[in-house]
């Protein structure tokens, strides 16, 4: 019988691997000594679901440098203080475009983390990944690079009004992350744009206006009511994670909740939905549906993710994501349904080479238009 | 794109070498929860059996391409135990957590592939080492010397055993990085 000091001394030995085939034995079976009772773990699939996105943040933080995240804790200042994750960036032009001739040739790389900065006065910041140190100094925005690539911007709350906002806005092949200093981090998706005021701290309501598609995690504050606000509805949360995809474009928008509890408003229709419930808004009201949550925040955790979605809406995903056309040889494609899950920063060909594995349709890209035909 | 559900976990683990994520959130899926009850019964704290649940699937996904085992299943569980030897180890609640053992019972046959990929885990670090500094290890952990004995034995002198003994002990922290948990090494 192995005492409880000599079983620490083996774990010991085990973690350093310089533990006996006896140790071995014996801690193995001391482990297996637990087995045989059933254990029952509350909110285990939450927990599941919950451990999975961090094991993707440290997976993708390797992959695409996209993350660092900051655990610091903002004081309510005069200063406004905007941490943005730099991660992989780099600087094409103001409009964003591609050259035809590389991509007829060559494959259509995916997106990154490109956004644009618009301030209250107007004023235009392009995010670049430039050299350390200060790298723009703009009408009381200060902007500086970490070693680390975060970007940080510093705001001093005196010059700007209370009534200014901020706008940023990721183009097609685009995303982004920034944290408010509440300490809400939200992410972006492509072709989407975020106004939110400029002096955050000072307002009773968090307000904020969304076009597009993003994630929010939300830094609990119950006196201070956070509001997601899009063309067709508005979400209120007080502290939690959700994603809000409402792209123009779309014919509905659609609030997923993973964590917490968040009511979604569309005129008079209030529901409050639970974690993997989404609420799909058009004109008319506000519909309920249990859904795999996990698959509404797959982008923001690197990947694309659909559990029978049809060939429209996966092909929107990812021309947002390359920033090409699609254009469909036969219109009854569009509701063919596809299933399963790869990573966002794969080439355009990776991607459609694997629906196309399923036998039903054929791809063909020509500069920044993808053509889909029924496989014959 | 096919169902992952479908596929075994040898065809899962092929897709896993290749880098597929979609793969690799359906070895996820299909073991997690096993894994995570089975170190709760031990643990029995949520916060640390996520961390055991995160670093054996990083640990996973960060070695996927050096992957052998017979059975993944003993493998994923083997990987768990070896990282709850470190977790324990450094636990504030180890007391709390030793006091809970049940009987020890002998002859729990179903675990001897577990045990298996648990002993390749952990010998495998040794056989990376170049020849003297495996020496120096291997007398070090078979038989129990102290870095004094050993220098005398292999005619070295005590701070180069010393020495040897530091660096494979870095070298062991990079190689099994998040799967071992070091609070004090040396």
């Amino acid at each position: 019988m192995t005492t409880n000091n000599e079983l620490l001394r083996i774990m010991e030995r085990i973690s350093n691997t310089t533990a006996t085939d006896e140790e071995i034995i014996q801690f193995n079976i001391w482990c297996d000594s637990f087995r045989g009772t059933e254990q029952q773990v509350p909110g285990l699939e939450e927990i599941q679901s919950k451990v999975l996105a961090r094991i993707h943040q440290t997976i993708n933080r390797k992959k695409a440098r996209i993350i660092p995240m900051y655990a610091r804790r903002f004081a309510a200042a005069a200063a406004v203080i905007l941490v943005v994750s730099a991660g992989l960036f780099y600087y094409r032009s103001l409009k964003f475009d591609q050259s035809l001739s590389d991509i007829a040739k060559q494959d259509i790389a995916p997106g990154s983390n490109k956004a644009i900065l618009t301030l209250g006065s107007g004023k235009r910041i392009v995010l670049t990944g430039a050299a350390n140190g200060e790298l723009a100094k703009e009408e009381g925005v200060v902007i500086t690079k970490a070693a680390d690539g975060q970007l940080i911007y510093t705001v001093s709350g005196k010059d700007s009004n209370s009534s200014d906002f901020n706008t940023i806005e990721t183009p097609r092949g685009g995303q982004h992350q920034l944290r408010l200093p509440d300490g809400t981090e939200i992410w972006l998706n492509a072709a989407t744009t975020l106004k939110y005021p400029a002096n955050f701290t000072a307002l009773k309501e968090r307000r904020v206006q969304l076009s597009g598609e993003a994630y929010f995690q939300v830094a609990k504050d119950g006196s201070h009511p956070f509001i997601v606000e899009t063309d067709r509805s508005s979400v209120e949360v007080l502290g939690t994670h959700f994603d809000v995809n409402a792209y123009k474009d779309d014919a509905v928008v659609k609030t997923t909740l993973l964590e917490g509890s968040v009511k979604v408003l569309r005129g008079a229709v209030v529901k409050v939905i639970k974690p993997n419930q989404q609420a799909v808004s058009d004109g008319g009201g506000i519909v309920v549906k249990e859904v795999v949550a996990d698959d509404a925040i797959a982008w923001k955790n690197g990947y694309f993710m659909f559990s029978s979605d049809r060939l429209d809406n996966i092909m929107s995903r990812i021309a947002r994501w390359y920033d090409v056309d699609v254009v469909y040889g036969d219109e009854s494609l569009k509701r063919e349904i596809f299933l399963g899950t790869i990573s966002r920063y794969e080439k355009i060909s990776k991607v459609l080479r694997m629906l196309e594995r399923t036998g039903t349709v054929v791809f063909e890209v020509k500069g920044n238009t993808v053509r889909i035909n029924r496989k014959e | 794109m096919e169902s992952y559900i479908d596929l075994s976990d040898h065809e899962l683990i092929s897709l896993l070498k290749d880098g597929n994520v979609g793969a690799f959130d359906a070895i996820y899926h299909r073991h997690s929860a096993g894994m995570y009850k089975f170190a709760y019964r031990i643990l029995k704290d949520e916060d640390e059996c996520n961390d055991v649940l995160q670093n054996v699937f990083t640990w996973l996904w960060e070695h996927r391409h050096n992957l052998s085992f017979t059975s993944l299943q003993a493998y994923l569980y083997a990987a768990v135990k070896f990282n709850l030897a470190g977790v324990i180890r450094v636990s504030t609640r180890r007391t709390e957590i030793l006091a809970e053992a049940p009987v020890i019972t002998e002859g729990v046959e179903d675990s001897s592939l577990e045990l298996k990929e648990l002993m390749y885990l952990i010998r495998s670090f040794t056989e990376s080492l170049p020849e003297k500094a495996r020496e120096i290890f291997e007398l070090s952990r078979n038989q129990y010397l102290t870095n004094k004995e050993i220098a005398s034995r292999l005619g070295l002198s005590e701070k180069t055993v010393e020495n040897q003994m530091t660096i494979s002990l870095k070298k062991l922290k990079a190689h099994l990085g998040r799967l071992s948990f070091w609070s004090v090494l040396l």
